[in-house]
């Protein structure tokens, strides 16, 4: 009774499971609009492919929703080859990921400009969303060579690590043959390819906001949230990883803490806890000590001709892109 | 950690069977399963909540392996005092005191309810009774213990066995040889029990929960695809979870009890309790309702030992109401059972069915928001029509197929001859399109008491 039938059947199956993971996902630029609907694993997927069949572009912005709406438009740099890498929800420990990823590929920009959230987000130290098994186990082996050499490491980062190893990890190997990813990926392979999900995504990798506030924040009060605060025991391991990159392609890399709406930074700044401010130190001070380029964040105000601020924590996107150009202008002289 | 999570299913059961089934730990098997249970629990209940199950497990077997338990009441309630104790602390203690207008009296921090807590202090608490009573005549090692009452497959959600069941097998697990049939029986009891979790109920769940949040507000086809759908929905993630875990004891040699036996084809309330959830009603009807007196005072009886029943799945009122409801329902079976039991076999099923899926949604509604869908549903008055769509409808229907026309547990036994390849097939099938639904699949519902 040796269930020979069983174990044939099920490797069939997940052979054709593993297939479908393999069917290539359509550059960015080749359907903006719909690819940006199946979620992210797929757009990280599709934006490292526009950048793998690309030539080198001159800058790249790495980061989440907050510089997710900075295009070549917001740049205003127009002969300067521009691409934003950003998916939403993703944290610098993600961007990192990327451009490593971008680099291995031959394809680094002469400037990757990063995003660094506000650290009374604690969104900068998520952990990574992509890529997916066995990839994402070479990230794995180098956060856990990260922890032995931090110098800020403590007990309960081990904890978090021993977390991360036995239940996020299974997590992300389970997510390879998930059901949604699976299904958006065949459906892209067998033509549907053609309905946008409603968000004005443009072929530079950006996302047109939506909604204009008539006001900061809608005219709605400065939010006081509780403050949290997470630690981040592999920051200076992320700046290692940078400075390697900067080292190894000839990259510039420019890291920019992301502004808040001003009058939620005068809340939040004089109250963060410890470990937080202590974050924006060690942020600037292994910058510094690396030759990487960091700024702290900038003082965007919402007024009529720039736009106003939707949220608290996410700029308009004109006076960003401004910043941003103001960051990487240099490394252009003939800009 | 629970059976469905991609940590049991892609680190912890291939690690345990590597373990078990290593010839050369044959002799270890015992202390292997002790630790990889607590392990288990560990990763799948809250901080600090090992140590109580540790603390419990050894109070009571100290108390109760004694020969000195035979008979001794004392010993008796001091054994079974520490284990009732922590499930009345941890469990009952805030919502009884909030019943007599006693707030905040218990500490926040005391932490959350331990995971499995109700199942485990059933096992504690029969083992020192059949000492008491002189059932279990020799008591098992201390490791023979702690497996009994810690074995993973079991831990968290059940069956609820008794020592009696499982004792021997415990005992002589060294001795346990695997065979193809247990093997192969474990793997399709185990694939069966995923299939029902991941492939239905979880899927009936996506289309539910916008409507549990308007409750109050339904329509009646909305309400109505809300009790059917809940209905099916908790039978498929219960007896997916312990189908799960009788093909995990019956692979790593403790066979466990059979926890249902196609409870929606009961022809009335009465039959409906002796196939659902069957361990925990005869464990009621055990040391609960004979020692109360049985059938000589029957009604008085039915609606404690359902009283009890419904509180032991949660510390609530919607649970004690539900629990009154079934006792409510076995009353009125028992009155008014000359004509129940003329009903032609069709119409009594349903009667039951839809009688017992009535009262399911209160599993996940309060008191207020149960009157009020139930108001709306007589009365027509909701106007919230939630958009429900033809795959919920689908998923209904064969939801609705699966547990009326298939018997699943006849599917999930070995079958010799030629049936034995179709079933193979049919299992593969199973266990390949429940594969993708296995990140992100939710909570066991029964994992909560």
């Amino acid at each position: 009774m040796f269930p020979r039938v069983y174990i044939f059947c099920v490797a069939l199956g997940v052979a054709v499971l593993v297939a479908v993971t393999l069917i290539p996902v359509p550059p960015f630029k080749a359907n903006a609009a719909r690819i940006s609907c199946a979620g992210r694993q797929l757009l990280f997927e599709s934006k490292q492919k526009q950048l793998s069949m690309d030539t080198p572009y001159d800058v790249v912005a790495f980061g989440n929703s907050r510089i997710l709406g900075v295009g070549e438009q917001e740049l205003d740099m127009p002969d300067v080859h521009y691409f934003n890498m950003a998916v939403g929800g993703t944290s610098f420990r993600q961007s990192v990921a990327m451009l490593e990823m971008v680099a291995r590929q031959g394809k680094a920009p002469k400037v990757a400009i990063l995003s660094f959230d506000h650290v009374s987000l604690i969104y900068a130290q998520l952990p990574y969303e992509y890529p997916l098994p066995p990839e994402r186990w070479r990230l794995l082996a180098g956060d856990l060579g990260g922890l032995f050499s931090g110098p800020y490491v403590v007990g309960p980062d081990w904890r978090k690590f021993r977390q991360r190893l036995f239940v996020d990890e299974p997590g992300f190997l389970a997510r390879t043959l998930n059901f949604y990813i699976l299904r958006d990926r065949l459906l892209m392979w067998l033509g549907d390819r053609d309905t946008p999900c409603g968000i004005a995504w443009r072929p530079d990798g950006s996302r047109q906001s939506s909604a204009v506030p008539s006001a900061d924040l809608y005219g709605a009060p400065v939010p006081h949230p509780p403050l949290y605060d997470d630690r981040y025991p592999l920051l200076e391991h992320d700046l290692d990883r940078l400075a390697a990159i900067q080292q190894a392609a000839g990259t510039r890399i420019v890291v920019y803490e992301s502004p808040v709406y001003p009058p939620f930074a005068d809340y939040a700044n004089p109250r963060l806890n410890p470990e937080m401010s202590g974050q924006r130190e060690r942020l600037f001070a292994g910058c510094k000590a690396r030759g990487l380029d960091c700024h702290p964040s900038p003082l965007i105000p919402g007024t009529a001709e720039d736009g106003f601020w939707p949220d608290a924590v996410h700029a308009p996107a004109k006076p960003l892109g401004r910043w941003v150009a103001q960051l990487v202008r240099p490394y252009f002289k003939s800009n | 950690m629970l059976f469905n999570s991609p940590t049991f299913l892609l680190l912890f059961l291939p690690l345990s069977a590597m373990l078990f089934f290593n010839g050369r730990l044959r002799r270890w098997r015992l202390p292997i399963v002790v630790a990889l249970s607590f392990l288990f629990y560990d990763s799948a209940a809250g901080d600090k909540q090992l140590g109580l199950l540790v603390a419990c497990i050894f109070w009571v077997y100290v108390l109760s392996a004694s020969p000195k338990a035979l008979g001794s009441k004392a010993r008796l309630a001091l054994s079974v005092a520490l284990p009732m104790g922590v499930l009345v602390y941890y469990k009952y203690a805030a919502f009884l005191l909030d019943s007599v207008g006693l707030h905040n009296l218990v500490p926040a921090s005391r932490g959350a309810i331990p995971a499995g807590i109700s199942f485990y202090v059933f096992h504690l608490a029969s083992f020192a009774i059949d000492r008491f009573r002189g059932d279990i005549a020799v008591p098992p090692g201390r490791m023979g213990f702690a497996c009994y009452v810690s074995f993973f497959p079991q831990l968290v959600a059940g069956p609820i066995t008794r020592f009696k069941q499982v004792g021997e097998n415990i005992s002589r697990l060294a001795d346990y040889s695997p065979s193809v049939h247990s093997i192969w029986g474990g793997i399709a009891m185990f694939v069966m029990g995923l299939g029902a979790k991941l492939l239905l109920a979880d899927p009936l769940m996506i289309f539910l929960e916008p409507l549990l949040k308007s409750a109050t507000t339904l329509d009646r086809v909305s309400g109505l695809y809300l009790i059917l759908g809940y209905s099916f929905r908790i039978y498929f993630d219960f007896y997916g979870y312990s189908m799960m875990a009788m093909g995990l004891g019956m692979a790593f040699g403790v066979p466990l009890p059979k926890n249902f036996d196609r409870p929606y084809l009961s022809l009335n309330p009465r039959e409906f309790w002796r196939r659902w959830h069957m361990t925990l009603s005869f464990w009621i009807r055990d040391y609960l309702y004979l020692p109360l007196g049985g059938n000589a005072h029957y009604y008085r009886n039915i609606l404690i030992v359902f009283a009890a029943c419904g509180l032991w799945h949660g510390a609530g009122w919607n649970f004690v109401v539900w629990g009154l409801y079934h006792g409510v329902l076995v009353v009125g079976y028992a009155w008014s059972r000359g004509v129940w039991d003329r009903l032609p076999s069709p119409v009594a099923q349903g009667l039951t069915f839809a009688l017992v899926s009535l009262g399911w949604p209160l599993f996940a509604l309060d008191l207020t928001t149960f009157a009020g869908m139930l108001g709306n549903l007589m009365t027509g008055a909701g106007a919230a029509a939630v958009q429900i769509d033809i795959e919920g409808w689908a998923l209904l229907a064969v939801a609705a197929l699966v547990t009326f026309a298939v018997d699943t547990d006849k599917l999930a036994s070995p079958q010799p001859g030629r049936s034995f390849a179709w079933q193979q097939v049919l299992l593969a099938l199973v266990t390949v399109a429940s594969l993708p639904l296995i990140e992100g699949s939710k909570p066991f519902i029964y994992f909560q008491f």
